[in-house]
């Protein structure tokens, strides 16, 4: 099936790029861009190679430097430090990012992507950071966009976008492997190599596991101390090749397996097994129309979940995914992107009732005007048009009927507009403005999960009636740099609004009558967050570096105002304010960092099943600081040792509901190759 | 004192007294000084280093290796960089003489190990380069740089906007707390060489 699924895909781009002329294009050399313009170089703020302090959104890019001095074992510890960002730790290997409020397990409002393919995952409606199929050696950079940007990338960026890159294998050399021991039974090892003719051809192949001791708690349920050895894995092939000067062609392989203790969306402790599977290919080329890009790919992924609240139930996904887009520069003050994809998802298990699943039309465009050197406008449009499918068997305690799911369609717009101002080449100011959909997940679409409670039946079924939801966001952004410091200043203020938000069957009010307990997947209603963030990063020539930033959100939630109702406020379950702070030093063949962070209470929840369904029970999680930080040495021109630590504060500290995280030391080789 | 052509009484000594043709005199003479004393100024200006005038710089230098990856057809290995100097003005020789210093014997960037190779305006075609850099301060001799770039179908680059913006350079350099990279499309288009979309959808077309 896989196998067939890939002729489909390999057909289809090349019938496509056939219709094209075979036009098409070079993708971004990141590298020699960032050596020219000296900062880094990205196109996931509107799909133009714009450097950051270009771009018209508020954005911080993580590079490979900062990656490796952060210590950092996984890319959720790496996003601590950017403000504005929320990450929870539930478990060893299990991690929770959101981004600007409506911080929540298993986040559905952020959508993640591995050099512009989708790892999130559109059956639950979230991102299984544990299995991404990437070694953090292999990362050239992490972007990060805060704030809506459904115009560029589609569905599910309602509160931001990350994106991460890796090092291009037409361009740059990755040679290096590391090892790495650590208390509570840590053990990992990464390898990334990289073949290549340079600008003409060349394969990256990395592919790493590791393997830890689930944190020990005093509160965990009796569930979460059954699974105590979480362990990941992953191999990913990337190839590039350049037929001609002015094309290019990719090919992305990726497999990853992981099990841990998780948080599945709402809130249930369970033990995940991911199997998850990617081909990509791409197509692309400079021509007199532009630099037109065709690409397409199948991600498979299978998640077993044991849950005390749900049993084990097995649940597979699929999505196909094409685009074809061109970007073209019209004089010298316009460029314009033009793109068109379409989706096919579904998911189906057989601890579900019957397949649900959508396609997705989508056309957009994106206007770059750079009106004189001090003024750019930017606007994008993207229009999705979604249709419902879904099979039998449905439950048969579903007050909806086949037809209901199957007539199922969604138009939903979306925009962003920015205008940014730079009167000179220290100060940046930026007018924001976007609006964004998320789109129901599977489950909560189209999907039944019957059990047997402690005295009932219990329906958590999918709602055909389900609305996308919108958040619009308002923002206004001033970066100065402040050469006398050293040092760069960046502010940015927002009101951002949702309204339609989603929330899942069991999270829904539920009904009882004759001994069945049934809820529906919602749209509960609107809230919005009114915040900004402001920082200060800077380094100097003696090797010293630092940062710090506060970050507020203050959450108004009116989703438990009259029916339908959750009992999650989402008002409190965003910490109101975060402050980071960093220090760092290079002397010679030593680096030492320290990243700190500091967030206010918060409440978090616990679900169990009561005698009529489910029971959420808050519980406020204080104010607490987590601190990490890295030594290390290059003992060779090849050779790095380093010892780093996570939650350094504290043996262990309280940061959810869940597990408690454990001070864990490590100590890792790195031998570049 | 400053020459005024308004102060003259008379503008031409035709039907004038002896005393007004003395007067006229005395104006000619002072206006004649004065040119002189203008051209001075100004060819002095011209010659001498101006205060604000920053030679090539090894930023400078890193930005123009890193651009030449940037093309359809990148170059590797050794790269012959041709550093085109006006040897009878100072701003021209104080930027060869940077450069030189800068590159020594060969400074490696990325996938190109730049070797200078000082080339006086006058007898820019003596020695085959494959790449081209114009100093500053070459005024409109720096046709001949276009020309050659041309001929040879390389590739020009300057610090020198003016040069740029004259056609005589395809790609300008402009670097200060953030990089501004200037082209020319004619001038490029003259020199066979292309770059990459993305890089031309980050730069200021001319």
């Amino acid at each position: 099936m896989r196998l067939k699924l890939g002729i489909r895909l390999a057909a289809t781009i090349f019938m496509t790029l056939s219709a094209a002329g075979f036009a098409q294009a070079q993708e971004v050399n990141y590298d020699a861009l960032e050596q020219v313009f000296g900062e880094p170089v990205t196109t996931s703020a509107t799909g133009l190679p714009q450097t950051a302090s270009q771009a018209p959104a508020e954005m911080q890019i993580i590079t490979a430097d900062e990656i490796r001095r952060s210590g950092a074992a996984n890319i959720p510890d790496i996003l601590e430090s950017v403000a504005g960002v929320d990450v929870r730790h539930y478990g060893a290997l299990d991690s929770e990012v959101s981004i600007r409020g409506f911080s929540q397990a298993a986040n559905p409002r952020l959508l993640v992507l591995i050099n512009g393919r989708q790892v999130y995952l559109d059956d639950y409606g979230y991102v299984a950071w544990q299995a991404l199929p990437v070694q953090l050696l292999q990362i050239r950079q992490i972007e990060i966009v805060k704030g809506p940007a459904s115009a560029l990338f589609g569905f599910n960026a309602a509160s931001g976008v990350i994106n991460i890159i890796t090092y291009d294998p037409l361009t740059d050399k990755t040679n290096a492997a590391s090892a790495t021991i650590g208390t509570d039974g840590t053990l990992a090892g990464s390898l990334v190599s990289t073949i290549n003719d340079p600008g003409k051809g060349g394969v990256t192949i990395s592919l790493g596991g590791l393997k830890t001791n689930e944190y020990s708690t005093a509160h965990a349920t009796a569930f979460d101390t059954t699974y105590s050895q979480p362990h990941s894995g992953n191999f990913n092939l990337d190839g590039r090749w350049k037929p001609t000067s002015r094309t290019e062609m990719t090919l992305e392989l990726t497999r990853s397996t992981s099990t841990s203790t998780e948080e599945l969306p709402p809130y249930f402790d369970s033990t995940a097994g991911y199997r998850e599977n990617s081909i990509k290919l791409g197509f692309a080329a400079d021509t007199e129309f532009g630099v037109a890009t065709v690409q397409g790919y199948t991600n498979q992924s299978s998640t077993s979940l044991v849950s005390y609240a749900d049993g084990t139930s097995v649940l597979a996904e699929q999505i196909d995914d094409i685009e074809a887009n061109d970007l073209i520069k019209i004089a010298d003050a316009h460029a314009i992107r033009v793109a068109l994809e379409y989706r096919d998802n579904r998911a189906f298990g057989v601890d579900y009732q019957g397949a649900s699943g959508y396609q997705d039309y989508a056309a957009s465009v994106m206007w770059n005007w750079q009106i004189n050197p001090q003024f750019a406008l930017t606007t994008a449009v993207r229009l999705d048009h979604l249709s419902l499918s879904r099979n039998d068997p449905l439950s048969s305690l579903d007050r909806y009927s086949l037809a209901d799911y199957q007539n199922k369609s969604i138009s939903a717009p979306s925009f962003n507009a920015g205008l940014v101002y730079q009167p000179d080449d220290a100060d940046t100011i930026r007018w924001l403005l976007g609006r964004a959909v998320q789109a129901p997940s599977l489950v909560d679409f189209g999907q039944d999960i019957q059990r047997d409670g402690v005295a009932t039946r219990i329906l958590y079924a999918g709602n055909p009636d389900l609305q996308a939801a919108a958040t619009t966001n308002y923002e206004v952004d001033y970066d100065r740099v402040l050469p006398y410091l050293q040092s760069t200043l960046r502010t940015a203020a927002y009101l951002n609004q949702t309204r339609d938000i989603l929330t899942s069957g069991t999270t829904a009010e539920s009904s009882y009558r004759n001994g069945v307990v049934s809820a529906y997947a919602q749209n509960i209603g609107a809230g919005q967050v009114a915040g900004g963030e402001i920082g200060l990063q800077g380094a100097n020539m003696s090797g010293l570096r630092w940062n710090m930033s506060y970050a507020l959100a203050a959450v108004q939630d009116s989703t438990s105002s009259g029916p339908p109702q959750t009992p999650l406020q989402f008002d409190d379950t965003t910490p109101v304010s975060m402050i980071d702070f960093g220090l760092g030093y290079s002397w010679g063949k030593f680096e030492a960092d320290m990243q700190g962070k500091w967030q206010s209470r918060y409440s978090d929840y616990r679900f169990e099943i009561g005698q009529t369904g489910a029971v959420y029970t808050p519980v406020t999680i204080k104010n607490f600081v987590t601190i990490s930080a890295r030594l290390g040495y290059q003992l060779t021109p090849r050779l790095t040792l380093a010892l780093s630590g996570q939650q350094l504060q504290a043996g262990q500290t309280i940061e959810t509901a869940g597990l408690e995280p454990q001070r864990r030391i490590l100590f890792s080789a790195t031998y570049g190759f | 004192m400053v020459f005024n052509p308004a102060m003259r009484p008379i503008s031409s000594g035709v039907g004038a007294t002896p005393n007004q043709t003395a007067t006229i005199r005395a104006w000619r003479v002072l206006a004649a000084i004065q040119r002189f004393c203008f051209t001075i100024i100004c060819a002095a200006a011209m010659l001498t280093p101006r205060a604000g005038h920053a030679a090539v710089t090894a930023r400078d230098i890193e930005v123009a290796g890193h651009i030449l990856a940037l093309t359809s057809n990148p170059l590797s290995g050794k790269v012959r960089v041709g550093i085109v100097y006006d040897p009878d003005n100072p701003i021209s020789t104080q930027d060869e003489r940077s450069m030189l210093a800068i590159l020594g014997s060969g400074l490696a960037i990325g996938d190109v190990n730049l070797i200078p190779v000082p080339l006086a305006i006058g007898n820019i075609t003596a020695i085959p380069t494959d790449i081209i850099f114009l100093t500053t301060g070459l005024g409109p001799s720096a046709v001949k740089a276009r020309d050659q770039a041309a001929r040879e179908r390389i590739l020009c680059m300057t610090t020198d906007l003016a040069a740029t913006q004259a056609g005589f350079c395809a790609v300008g350099l402009q670097i200060d707390t953030k990089v501004h990279i200037n082209i020319d499309l004619a001038a490029l288009a003259a020199s066979n060489v292309s770059f990459t979309e993305a890089f031309m959808l980050m730069v200021n077309e001319i």
